[in-house]
């Protein structure tokens, strides 16, 4: 009588010939909680390694030449999706941690910091190694809507009127001092140098490279240059040599 | 009868061990959780009988198919507490069953246990402290009631809640010094000074 219970649930145990789920299926249910872990750590790290390009390769200190605020500047050139798909990744890692058999341990915060941590580092790490530039070229070339996303780069350097430039070297004159560029909307540009001129060490004064420059509208087509940049944000300098031209002040 | 005295010396886990290799070592396990776990579904659920009953054949067959998972990290009780727990959870939440119900699943030890806890300078009259104390709880947040049974009835220590509930250890501390709080304003509200 005492033992009821347990002696009805057993029988019905026999009788529903209930049994044990095989050791290998909850084998194969770690291994793909671990396995969805991995991946989402190096895809978190691939997109902070993104995100960092993207803030890089902004424009942070142009909004004067905008006649805009810096703080709406920088609200408008913030790389939102990128900075979206972060926090996804990182919620998305959370979930992963919980999900593992010692997972529900751990502090709220210190899961959330860890994954945090752990996609900067990775992220950083990428970054150094090219991938964040890489990548984004890559998604630009076989998703046309990619560079639409954000802050749109084109747009802001074809502003003559504002003194903002940008486009790719075509015919180079006197050395480096002139030299003619062909905008992203196709037009024409004869670029003199200021006296001052300040060429950025990565933007080099070669046929096909692609710049960014700061200076004067004079007349329509003729540009007077202040500051060139290179087009990309921080690019590529192992292969590269550092270049300057210094002008007599 | 001599062979079944023999187990009463097995550990749990050893019991399990058994059990995956002959089924029927796991009705050993059973009669030794077979009070524990009902009388635990009924008091975080204030369940009848006969209903704590069909979440403890849940219990015990969810646990059966589940034996290769146990985690040898935890302790076998923390194990299957924990799918009492979410059993009775489930069935509350599929049948939205009156929860006021008095079903005496506390004792009078439990019951001063529990107030000498949460406050102890008064002193009481066990008869009735018994309904009381469960008139109380029924009206408690349900994560606070669980926590406070956990610790203070079923004497669990901090790291077999956080297994049980699956939260982490200072997730329990905090869930407990509200659960106290909580007791105490629902028990002044109620005119019950304990």
């Amino acid at each position: 009588m005492e033992n009821n219970i347990s002696e009805k649930i057993f029988k019905k145990i026999e009788k529903d010939k209930v049994t044990p789920v095989a050791k290998w299926i909850f084998f194969i249910k770690n291994v793909a909680i671990w396995t969805t872990g991995v991946f989402v750590i190096i895809a978190g790290g691939i997109v902070t390694a993104l995100t960092i390009y993207r803030l890089t390769d902004s424009d942070w200190d142009v909004y004067k030449n905008l006649g805009e605020n810096s703080i709406i500047h920088i609200i408008r050139i913030l790389p939102y999706v990128w900075l979206g798909a972060v926090i996804f990744f990182i919620a998305i890692a959370y979930c992963n941690i919980r999900n593992t058999r010692g997972g529900y341990r751990y502090a709220t915060h210190i899961i959330v910091f860890g994954s945090i941590f752990g996609s900067l580092l990775l992220g950083t790490a990428f970054y150094s190694l090219g991938f964040g530039e890489h990548i984004d070229a890559q998604i630009g070339i076989s998703i046309p809507a990619y560079e639409s996303l954000g802050y749109n780069k084109e747009k802001v350097w074809t502003n003559p009127e504002d003194g903002l430039l940008s486009g790719q070297i075509i015919t180079l004159r006197n050395g480096s001092s002139s030299f003619i560029i062909k905008d992203f909307s196709g037009e024409i540009w004869t670029i003199y140098s200021n006296p001052n001129i300040k060429w950025d060490s990565f933007a080099l004064p070669e046929i096909g490279e692609q710049i960014k420059i700061i200076g004067k509208q004079e007349t329509r087509n003729i540009f007077i240059a202040n500051e060139i940049r290179p087009w990309k944000g921080l690019s590529d300098s192992n292969e590269r040599k550092i270049f300057y031209l210094r002008t007599n002040k | 009868m001599k062979r079944k005295e023999l187990y009463l010396e097995k550990t749990d886990e050893e019991l399990v061990t058994l059990t995956l290799q002959n089924n029927k070592y796991y009705l050993y396990l059973m009669e030794r959780y077979e009070k524990k776990l009902l009388r635990y579904v009924m008091r975080i659920s204030s369940l009848r009988k006969e209903d704590a009953e069909d979440v403890l054949q849940e219990t015990f067959i969810k646990t059966y198919k589940n034996i290769n998972d146990f985690d040898v990290s935890l302790k076998f009780s923390s194990w299957i507490y924990r799918i009492a727990h979410n059993e009775t959870i489930n069935f509350l939440r599929k049948n939205r069953v009156l929860k006021n119900a008095i079903n005496n699943a506390f004792n009078e030890g439990e019951v001063e246990e529990l107030i000498s806890e949460i406050n102890q300078e008064e002193e009481f009259e066990s008869k009735i402290l018994k309904d009381r104390v469960q008139d109380v709880l029924n009206k408690m947040n349900e994560k606070y009631k669980m926590v406070l049974v956990l610790k203070f009835i079923e004497e669990k220590d901090y790291k077999e809640i956080s297994d049980i509930l699956q939260k982490p250890m200072g997730t329990v501390a905090t869930l407990i010094n509200r659960a106290k709080k909580q007791f105490r304003e629902l028990a002044k509200k109620g005119g019950n000074n304990f």
